[in-house]
């Protein structure tokens, strides 16, 4: 399908819901299918547990494939959109909308300079440190991290996508992924921080 | 080029989105400054350890076939109408 191209063939049932023709049901796995890896990683690191991933990725094939009648392929290809669909139904899920995007002005980037300095504090080659329990840790952050800041970090880490990616994908400014960047890991780095603290991982260099 | 400026550019940085980025300015501003060049670091470490963290779940099978029938159910059939996207 050249890019831009709309789907072939969408018809609509009697309850009014779209039907996609063999050819674009054909077309949606070859499309939406390959990317299912993807979306299951994304959404194991948005759900709480292996079951709301699931939910979250059935959720997320229900919504693309009635919704693929209109998905146009463009440039950026499937995956974007499908990761779009995901965050709506992890949104939908947390049982609240979108947040209004936080203004850049928010943040200074005076402070930007210093962001995760503490973070050469740490040890990490330290022996006795486990990194099984460092790794739920760091989920554990990222998953007290508001939906907004946690869709963020996770595009930008998990998924490797630019800012203006994100910004495009969560349809707001490049500024307001950004603070959300910053915010996200200002919080996940003081909860390691507290977290190494307690397990003596480092001394007083905190402060 | 301040440091606040820079934070700017080391953010596009670490997310391998240079355009608009005077890279060249740039780096003569990171080789003289362990502020800014340890941000970019620490940036470009995190990112990757959270990918790792993340980096190794795959579909497990019974819900790849779930996925996969749920497809094959909707053929023709009657489909839910919520929101799409
Ligand atoms: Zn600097």
């Amino acid at each position: 399908m050249l890019n831009g191209e709309k789907n072939p063939s969408t018809t609509v049932d009697r309850a009014g819901a779209p039907c996609l023709s063999p050819v674009a049901r054909a077309r949606f796995e070859a499309v939406a299918l390959p990317h299912l890896d993807s979306i299951y990683r994304m959404a194991r690191a948005l759900g709480s547990d292996a079951v709301e991933a699931d939910d979250l990725v059935q959720e997320t094939y229900a919504r693309a494939y009635r919704g693929f009648g209109r998905f146009e392929l463009r440039e950026y290809g499937a995956k974007p959109w499908l990761l779009r669909i995901l965050q709506n139904v992890f949104y939908t899920f947390k049982g609240r909308q979108r947040r209004e995007p936080v203004l850049l002005e928010d943040v200074d980037f005076d402070h930007f300079v210093d962001e995760l300095s503490w973070a050469e504090k740490i040890p990490i080659s330290v022996g006795s440190l486990n990194w099984d329990h460092f790794d739920e840790e760091l989920k554990s952050a990222v998953g007290r991290l508001q939906p907004e800041y946690r869709i963020a970090l996770l595009l930008w880490s998990i998924e490797g996508l630019s800012y203006r990616e994100i910004a495009e994908l969560c349809e707001c400014a490049l500024g307001t992924v950004m603070s959300r960047l910053y915010r996200a890991r200002r919080t996940v780095g003081r909860h390691l921080r507290e977290y190494a603290r307690e397990r003596k991982l480092s001394t007083a260099r905190f402060d | 080029m301040n440091c606040a400026e820079v934070a700017r550019c080391v953010d596009a940085l670490a997310s391998e989105q240079h355009g608009g980025v005077d890279i060249p300015v740039v780096l003569e501003h990171l080789s003289g400054c362990s502020r800014c060049a340890g941000r970019l670091a620490r940036l470009t470490s995190l990112r990757e350890v959270l990918a790792r963290v993340y980096g190794d779940a795959r579909t497990p099978s019974h819900l790849r076939d779930r996925v996969q029938s749920l497809v094959e159910e909707q053929k023709g059939g009657v489909l839910d109408s919520r929101e799409v996207s």
